[in-house]
């Protein structure tokens, strides 16, 4: 559904390359992470793919179909959810829905919408009155809105207390579950690990890993198991590789009160820093 | 249809939400009747101020039409401020529907405040036809102070500065009827001199014409040149 070959973009003015020939594709239903810290590169791309950016090299297609070539009617085609909030502060959120909603060919019901995202009490209420959470969800339910087949979400979870977090999160498994294909942009590598069939590392512009959450986090992981024993400081290693049958583990466990055992799976987090040496926030 | 009633009602709604923009859309109306009672009060006791009731009527007649071209620059500015232009420019409209709908929308207003102004003032009255053509150059005012002040200006507060500097430039060309030499026309870049003139000649000359379509072209010209730089600076897509 999107696919990017040697993409390369500079910014105006800078010498900097942003996005130094990136390779990806995305598969219609797929969810798709891009994770990096910021100025990674990860907007950029997303910006050069609904057209906000142009004068990119290489390719970017959508369906097929170069993003420079495509007209307005691909803005019927993806829904885009901004990083920060966008709305008219001086109109309620029943008629900012309204309003966008006009340019459309189709679209859901406003208040469908914002009682979608519980806000159907506060649909007469203007936006600039609204939390930041509330506005991202209005941010969320607009770009959805004409139900579209793509959507593009930059940061949806950023300064997000966890209870609004937790809300964008399932409205965008909902829409996984719908069958369409979303880009996330996050450096909440959590939230990548929970939302994403696929995530690609980004840093200074270029993708330096791209694979499933799981298979990412296998890869950076020891096969080790870690051992805390009650009324005991020490921590206690063991290779996960035939752990039945080590005999020293089996005493442990047989002879003392275990306080806590792990696994030493990596994160997407440990794994980033090794595959980047950059941290992700 | 949909969308121009949509953006029509929303931009109104906008208006009426603001102290600042309410007292705006007011301040043509102040100005009207300030001219229809003040200036005849003022003329009764000082009769020689009757020379100057041209003048006057210039100058107020640009008031009233620059008001609107400031309105639809702060909505424009506000849309800056809230990064809505962003999603405005995600939408399945071409980014002409939006620029030309601001700057149509802005005419308009700045058309029916400069004819009411030059109908309803009572003094230096040029007849219906001419007023209406006066009134409809006056109207591309409002387009020009809207492009700059939203093109240059970053945010409200340096909006202000800008349409107070704009407004000046545009009133500068009142001191060519102070000049009586080939120097005047160097005020014809600023495309107001023309409607100026036009006035002039529509109440006490012969060239009406000759100035309001070079005016015409001028306006033209300069707003077809701050459009580019609108789509540039602001819209680039």
């Amino acid at each position: 559904m999107i696919d990017v070959k040697d993409l390369e973009y500079i910014y105006a003015g800078t010498a900097k390359t942003a996005l130094n020939r990136i390779n990806f594709n995305i598969d219609c239903g797929e969810v798709f992470g891009f994770l990096g810290p910021s100025g990674s590169g990860k907007s950029t791309t997303q910006k050069i793919l609904f057209r906000l950016l142009s004068g990119y090299n290489g390719s970017a297609k959508i369906d097929g179909v170069e993003v420079n070539q495509w007209g307005k009617k691909l803005y019927e085609k993806i829904g885009v959810g901004f990083e920060l909030p966008n709305h008219y502060l001086k109109l309620t959120a029943l008629e900012n829905l309204n309003f966008f909603k006009a340019f459309y060919s189709r679209s859901k019901s406003p208040m469908d919408l914002l009682a979608m995202v519980g806000l159907e009490k506060d649909a007469n209420k203007k936006v600039g009155d609204y939390s930041k959470g509330m506005k991202m969800r209005l941010n969320f339910v607009r770009a959805i809105m004409h139900d579209p087949e793509i959507l593009f979400l930059d940061e949806p979870t950023s300064g997000l207390d966890p209870v609004n977090s937790r809300i964008v999160k399932d409205l965008i498994l909902e829409q996984k579950k719908q069958g369409k294909t979303i880009f996330i942009t996050t450096h909440e590598m959590h939230d990548a690990d929970e939302l994403c069939d696929r995530v690609a590392f980004i840093a200074d512009g270029s993708i330096m890993a791209l694979d499933k959450p799981q298979n990412l986090k296998l890869k950076g992981s020891k096969r080790m198991v870690e051992v805390r024993l009650k009324n005991d400081h020490n921590l206690y290693e063991f290779s996960l590789d035939e752990l039945g049958k080590n005999r020293v583990f089996s005493a442990l466990i047989e002879r003392s009160e275990i306080e806590t055992i792990h696994s030493k799976e990596a994160t997407l987090d440990d794994i980033f820093i090794q595959i980047t040496g950059k941290t992700l926030s | 249809m949909k969308r121009i009633v949509q953006l029509t009602v929303a931009d109104l709604k906008k208006i009426f939400r603001d102290k600042t923009l309410l007292l705006f859309l007011l301040t043509p109306i102040l100005l009207i009747l300030f001219v229809r009672y003040f200036v005849p009060f003022i003329t009764t006791r000082y009769p020689e101020a009757a020379e100057y009731h041209v003048m006057i009527m210039m100058f107020a007649s640009a008031q009233t039409a620059i008001m609107f071209g400031f309105i639809s620059s702060f909505i424009i500015l506000d849309e800056k401020d809230e990064n809505v232009l962003q999603v405005i420019r995600i939408l399945p409209i071409t980014p002409s529907y939006f620029i030309f709908f601001r700057l149509i929308f802005a005419a308009l207003f700045s058309f029916a405040g400069a004819f009411s102004m030059i109908a309803f003032s009572g003094i230096a009255f040029p007849g219906w036809s001419f007023a209406f053509l006066l009134s409809l150059q006056y109207a591309l005012t409002a387009p020009l102070i809207t492009l700059v002040v939203s093109t240059y200006a970053n945010n409200k507060i340096e909006g202000m500065a800008f349409f107070k500097g704009v407004d000046l430039i545009l009133l500068v060309p009142v001191l060519s009827f102070f000049i009586d030499s080939w120097a005047r026309y160097l005020f014809g870049i600023v495309p107001v001199f023309w409607t100026f003139h036009s006035y002039d000649q529509a109440i006490s000359g012969n060239d009406f014409w000759l100035f309001f379509l070079i005016g015409s072209v001028v306006y033209i010209m300069v707003i077809a040149l701050l459009v580019s730089q609108f789509r540039k600076k602001v819209f680039d897509r």
